[in-house]
């Protein structure tokens, strides 16, 4: 069994974040990148099954060469081998060329692929798209956000997912993709002897011209969204701290609940 | 009849137990809006089996397009994208719209990757904008926990392709009068196109829907200490007649179905009355509540994030501050 997790670098968004108003970008002064939440679900994922079938894990990260880092760590978690898609010529790339990047890397490194995981989405930009598109370039089913760890039978997989309206459980052939949701299984903590085999390891870089794609097809020539106007979510709400003892303060909130509550 | 080919609007209607979802009307409400004013037409496609499909008529679509087949009786976005995939290669429409859900979520991905062309997801308004003869679809599409809104176009090709979150658009109110003849379109699905099969649903009572529709939101955080302290919001739920949610660990604790979480990994609500109590105020649960007119925070941190989007606050403890709250409403 042959397991690749998808894994993005993204900004650690879980303290305040602040956007630069000039550039509109996130201020990256007192920002550090961390992987993706999601991804590190998918990775536990993959290294339980990893435990019960022996399965072969690698880990993929499309991005700049210091995603290196992101790829270390899912090293020192336990995965087994880490490959890094770097190339000038990918910078730009939307969700599409991303797709088109990623299948084949996989087809290229790991041609029998049992299952790939990614996360349900990437928490900067939130699109979700990368698992289903992955899925339809390699022509496998997708089941997304998954949240529990998959029973494999047979060549045939039985999943438990998340829905709009509950849960439901879900069976497909393998090989698939599933994008993860929360799960309630706890992350690898990093055990000393992964770190020394982490540091030891040698990333695979995997470039435009390894992976034998078109240059109009990548990057910006290969991506037809266009990012347009950014505008700032404006924060600068004036509130109002109600001072005074608590009586007082809850009798006035009272009044505005129910006033507000009224014109609904 | 015939359909119009190279032009309109395209919404892909998203259903689950033979119900359309709310989603759906709400798109075919803002395609309206945005086909009258740029002189397009608004087309409902609806694949599945045993529906009701001239109901779309009633919330605004010009035309609806079946294609019924029991093989589209359970959703499997594989056999789903074929079947759209071929439509748009006939009709050629300027842009296809789904709902950020179980649907749209899964489809749109493959059925871009199949045309080639861009999607943007998870948009919260979409605009037309017509540049050098083009009509653009501007996706409006929140980015780092919402901090941002970015406007996404594609403006090369066609069709252009977006989801949009649930509840970020008005539902138009039905209207009986409004309908039409249901277009069916010709299929035969094979049953080798299907990838995966749903075998059980479990589904959670539709409270779970009440908190998107709710205009008053009393939530609470870790600021409660034990789990009945935290269960007397129920009573101020009650008596301004809104629904309780809840941050994260609350959930993650037990003390509330995670359908209740309002936040990144959780809802995202646009009530009118927030009040939020003993919670910190992280960017994840805020990016989950939209365009409130009076949002409220109670929490013993002055220095609390939560304060930064309040339009009132107050520095004191939650739990004694709820029951004079509620003594007060009383
Ligand atoms: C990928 C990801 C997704 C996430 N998604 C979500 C999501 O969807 N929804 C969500 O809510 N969170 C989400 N989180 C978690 C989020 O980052 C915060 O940890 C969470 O919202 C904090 O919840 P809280 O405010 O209840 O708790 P805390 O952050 O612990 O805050 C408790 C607050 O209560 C105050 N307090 C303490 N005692 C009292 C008292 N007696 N009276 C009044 N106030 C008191 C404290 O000052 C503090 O501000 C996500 C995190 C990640 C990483």
């Amino acid at each position: 069994m042959k397991i690749v997790v998808l894994v993005k670098q993204v900004p650690d968004l879980s303290g305040d974040i602040k956007i630069d108003p000039k550039t509109k970008n996130l201020d990256r002064r007192d920002s550090s990148v961390v992987i993706n939440p999601y991804d590190l679900q998918a990775l536990t994922l993959a290294l339980q099954l990893k435990q019960q079938f022996n399965a072969e894990t690698c880990a993929i990260s499309m991005g700049p060469q210091k995603a290196e880092m992101a790829l270390y760590e899912c090293l020192a978690m336990g995965i087994d081998e880490a490959v890094l898609i770097s190339d000038r010529a990918f910078v730009g790339s939307d969700t599409l060329a991303t797709t088109l990047i990623i299948a084949q890397a996989i087809r290229k490194k790991i041609p029998d692929v049992t299952m790939i995981l990614c996360g349900k989405h990437a928490v900067d930009a939130e699109t979700g798209i990368v698992g289903p598109g992955v899925a339809e370039r390699m022509g496998l089913p997708c089941v997304s956000n998954v949240c529990e760890c998959p029973e494999i039978k047979n060549g045939k997989a039985r999943v438990r997912r998340q829905s709009d309206t509950g849960y439901q459980t879900v069976s497909c052939a393998l090989p698939a993709v599933f994008t993860i949701a929360e799960t309630s299984s706890e992350p690898n903590y990093i055990h000393m002897n992964n770190i020394k085999k982490a540091s030891n390891a040698h990333i695979e870089t995997m470039t435009l011209a390894s992976l034998q794609l078109e240059r109009s097809k990548v990057g910006i020539e290969g991506s037809p969204t266009v990012v347009g106007s950014l505008n700032l979510v404006e924060m600068n709400k004036e509130t109002v701290m109600l001072t005074g003892d608590q009586k007082e303060a809850a009798c006035r909130i009272a009044a505005l609940l129910q006033k507000t509550a009224k014109g609904v | 009849m015939e359909l119009v080919k190279n032009a309109g609007i395209w919404i892909v209607a998203s259903h689950f137990n033979g119900q359309f979802t709310d989603v759906t009307y709400e798109l075919i409400g803002k395609a309206s809006e945005l086909g009258k004013a740029h002189n397009e037409t608004v087309t409902a496609v609806v694949i599945g089996s045993d529906l009701k499909a001239e109901a779309l008529y009633h919330y605004g679509a010009d035309q609806v397009i079946y294609a019924a087949d029991p093989i589209f009786a359970d959703f499997d976005s594989n056999s789903y994208a074929i079947e759209l995939e071929k439509m748009m290669r006939e009709y050629k429409p300027l842009a296809v719209v789904f709902g950020a859900d179980d649907f749209g979520r899964d489809i749109a991905p493959r059925l871009a990757t199949k045309l080639e062309t861009g999607l943007s997801a998870d948009c919260i308004d979409l605009e037309i904008k017509e540049e050098n003869g083009k009509k653009l679809l501007i996706q409006k599409k929140p980015y780092l926990n919402g901090g941002i809104i970015v406007d996404i176009v594609c403006d090369k090709r066609n069709p252009q392709l977006a989801t949009v979150r649930p509840g970020m658009l008005m539902c138009p109110t039905p209207d009986e009068k409004q309908s039409g003849e249901v277009i069916k379109w010709q299929c035969s699905p094979k049953a080798a196109e299907l990838l995966t099969r749903i075998e059980a649903v479990m589904q959670k009572n539709n409270l779970s829907k009440d908190i998107q529709k709710s205009e008053i939101i009393i939530a609470g955080g870790r600021g409660f200490k034990k789990k009945e302290d935290f269960e007397k919001l129920y009573v101020l739920a009650d008596l301004l007649g809104g629904v309780v949610g809840a941050t994260r660990p609350l959930v993650t604790e037990g003390w509330i179905d995670e359908s209740f979480q309002i936040g990144q990994s959780g809802k995202v609500v646009s009530p009118k009355l927030y009040i939020g109590l003993g919670i910190s105020g992280a960017a994840q649960h805020c990016c989950g509540v939209k365009n409130t007119q009076l949002f409220i925070a109670v929490n013993s941190d002055a220095n609390a994030p939560i304060f930064q989007y309040a339009d009132y606050g107050y520095v004191g403890d939650c739990k004694s501050f709820l029951d004079e709250l509620i003594s007060c409403l009383k």
